[in-house]
């Protein structure tokens, strides 16, 4: 079954680094720049899992959208994978905090991105 | 070199096939510096445009306001909620930004007004609406495009709350974007 994946980052270089690297998978790619755009795309589209970017411009970064998302009955079920170029506890604890599914730190590997997101998708309900 | 390099391009201005080949690379040219321009002034029309409907909309439901005794706030919202769902053909988000510049000029905080992503339970439908909160801890008032009925929040049983935000972080993003 073909899954829904939001790419919620400011930087256009690494949604496009994501996107080519998931050519060839089975997912419907949806992109957003910043948080109340993320948002408005989970609300319209109902991705099943999203990678969202800490710290985006804006006034609602990734912990805020990623709180929203988990505290809202309708959407709490969606996966979420924060991405970060900052792997300190404390961030950590945020991203714990905010009830993340999984947290990469930037620059990450190809293959330890598409291994999240295959723990992931497994996850989500059919 | 450079009396070289000079010495070629003299020869290449006077051979005619060189110079037909010039004058029309010079044109190409012209033409699309041209064209850009003429893209990028319509753009910025297009944003003028915007923020011209939006002034003249709220003056529109201000000189109405001004005419229209109220007995309390809730009867001055739910005016503004009907007015603009009434006299407007505009969508969802449109309606929305008119209703909350309506309401900051009436001296509406913009604190009392949030942004709620819902979900019509008889159309099971996204729909965004406009809250008001009289009083910090109330239950927001609910101004809603496709109902001319105001309601409290815990009166709104056709639509389920999915997430709420600060409405002015909502309209500096679409601004931003618009």
């Amino acid at each position: 079954m073909i899954k829904k994946l939001l790419i919620a980052d400011d930087d256009p270089e690494i949604r496009l680094l994501i996107k080519k690297t998931l050519d060839l998978s089975d997912y419907e790619i949806y992109e957003s720049k910043n948080g109340i755009e993320a948002l408005g795309t989970v609300f319209y589209k109902k991705p099943d899992v999203i990678l969202l970017d800490i710290m985006m411009p804006g006034p609602i970064d990734g912990l805020e959208v990623c709180r929203l998302i988990k505290s809202s009955q309708w959407s709490s079920h969606i996966r979420v994978v924060l991405l970060s170029a900052l792997s300190g506890v404390e961030n950590l604890k945020a991203a714990g905090l905010v009830d993340a599914d999984a947290y990469l730190v930037k620059p990450f590997q190809i293959m330890s991105l598409l291994e999240t997101l295959k723990t992931e998708s497994r996850c989500v309900n059919p | 070199m450079l009396t070289h390099n000079y010495r070629l391009l003299g020869k290449i201005l006077r051979n005619h096939r060189y110079r037909y080949f010039l004058s029309i690379l010079f044109l190409v040219s012209v033409m699309a510096i041209l064209v850009k321009l003429t893209i990028s002034s319509l753009h910025i029309s297009k944003v003028q445009v915007d923020k011209e409907w939006q002034v003249q909309a709220t003056k529109k439901v201000l000189n109405e306001l001004e005419r229209t005794p109220f007995k309390s706030t809730i009867q001055k919202i739910a005016f503004i909620n009907n007015f603009v769902n009434t006299r407007f053909e505009y969508d969802d988000e449109t309606k929305l930004i008119i209703k909350y510049f309506v309401l900051l000029s009436c001296d509406v905080s913009e604190n009392q007004l949030k942004v709620f992503y819902t979900v019509n339970r008889t159309m099971n439908s996204p729909h965004i609406v406009l809250g008001f909160f009289l009083k910090r801890h109330n239950q927001p008032v609910i101004l809603d495009n496709l109902s001319n009925e105001t309601y409290i929040a815990g009166e709104k049983r056709d639509l389920m709350p999915v997430f709420s935000f600060s409405a002015d972080r909502y309209i500096k993003n679409h601004l931003k974007h618009s």
